[in-house]
């Protein structure tokens, strides 16, 4: 058994996007998080066409967009790479659609081209053709996979407290269903619907970004 | 479209979460002059509507490449052209083409002889270019031929541009349009010599471009 992932403990606050003031109350289960209400209103504004919600966007998702980044690329490439994305993201915003993914994986999906874009031109540099087109495959699954666990955590970071409990305790700390049902003390039932719920939206954080 | 990772199943979920690590769960707040910088060239682009200077540009070295004029007004015509029905969604169907020219005035004489066309393929809200009918040349050593989309502004010149891969002269193949760009506004495809000097921005060594037209 592994230690709780930072984060996922009781009493714990909604990160999603960056909205990490708002706590969740133990009482307020089955209710979406107001962050996630947040989320949903700053998609609509921003497909909508509405000139504040760049802002809005970037104060949501600019730390996993920059996260993700850094993952691949060193700081002054990372910052230069989240702001074409968030630039990218307005000049385009009539190609997204809400219902048909998050804005967090849409803009995700945006930064895992630019940062292959930004490798692939690095190696370009180093290496002989043949060489670096070894490496572009291996570039590309590596991005891929990163945005892939960075979607994971964006979608675990949207849950309401206990559907995330349950998901950390399942997951994390491999805890049985009956024995989360009672430590948590809710029927076996709500156990197994807050992780199908869990695995419902990391699917849809995952399609988002993958079409 | 990936439709083996879009569609796969929970048990690969949550091996995905069971390798999650803890340290995967914080994120990293960006510089403050991110935003800064994101600000700025919004505001460049709305003091100065039609010429969009995109970040990249203005960050590392200039090379802005000049569409001719009669380069320019064939673009122009068909940009109106083009912005009618790229949006449908059939299956992997081909919803526009291109037939690519060498420009003798300013394009690198490389591509003289070289010939191409393209296709654009849509499916769902992904696109893709396959490039057709193609002779073209291998370049130097050191030096690859790369496909672009231009995005032209409103007096043909290079408003954006992105990049859609490297480009084997003896097997062109097909080219996915990264996520984000629409070949609405992005509709010129450019093909060029790139050497490998780590420079991301197009080298200006055009060998042969043409608009994307509707069928």
């Amino acid at each position: 058994m592994r230690p709780s992932a930072v984060g996922l403990d009781s009493g714990q606050r909604s990160q999603c996007g960056t909205d990490r003031g708002v706590v969740i109350s133990h009482y307020a289960f089955g209710v979406p998080s107001p962050a996630s209400q947040s989320a949903d209103n700053v998609e609509q504004a921003f497909a909508g066409g509405d000139e504040d919600a760049l802002r809005a966007a970037y104060e949501l998702y600019g730390a996993l967009v920059y996260t993700y980044c850094r993952r691949s690329l060193d700081e002054s490439r990372a910052k230069d790479v989240t702001q074409e994305v968030f630039i990218r993201a307005l000049r385009n915003r009539g190609q997204y659609k809400p219902h048909k993914g998050t804005l967090a994986g849409w803009l995700i999906a945006i930064a895992k081209n630019r940062i292959i874009d930004n490798i692939r031109a690095e190696q370009r540099h180093e290496k002989r053709r043949s060489e670096a087109d070894l490496g572009e495959v291996a570039v590309e699954a590596q991005v891929d996979q990163a945005g892939d666990r960075m979607m994971v955590a964006e979608a675990l970071r949207c849950l309401s407290d206990r559907p995330r409990r349950v998901i950390a305790m399942h997951y994390f700390d491999d805890l049985t269903h009956s024995q989360i049902a009672d430590r948590l003390s809710v029927p076996i039932g709500t156990v197994k619907s807050d992780l199908r719920r869990g695995l419902l939206q990391i699917r849809r954080q995952l399609e988002s970004v993958h079409g | 479209m990936d439709e083996e990772r879009a569609g796969r199943t929970d048990s690969a979920i949550e091996a995905l979460l069971r390798d999650l690590d803890a340290a995967e769960l914080e994120l990293i707040d960006p510089p403050e002059d991110v935003w800064e910088g994101i600000e700025s060239a919004v505001q460049a682009a709305d003091d100065a509507p039609g010429a969009v200077i995109a970040l990249e540009f203005r960050r590392r070295k200039v090379r802005r490449i000049m569409l001719s004029a009669a380069a320019a007004l064939v673009l122009v015509a068909a940009g109106v052209a083009a912005a009618v029905t790229l949006t449908r969604d059939d299956p992997a169907r081909v919803i526009a083409s291109a037939e690519l020219a060498y420009d003798p005035a300013s394009f690198d004489e490389l591509g003289a002889q070289a010939r191409a066309g393209a296709e654009l393929f849509a499916e769902d809200d992904r696109h893709s270019i396959k490039i057709v009918d193609a002779l073209l040349p291998s370049p130097e050593d050191g030096a690859d031929l790369e496909a672009w989309l231009i995005q032209p502004d409103e007096e043909g010149n290079v408003a954006d541009l992105v990049s859609i891969g490297l480009v084997d002269p003896d097997d062109p193949g097909r080219l996915e349009v990264p996520a984000g760009y629409d070949p609405k506004a992005f509709f010129v495809l450019d093909i060029s010599i790139e050497p490998r000097d780590g420079d991301t921005s197009h080298s200006g060594r055009s060998i042969l471009r043409g608009p994307l037209r509707e069928l």
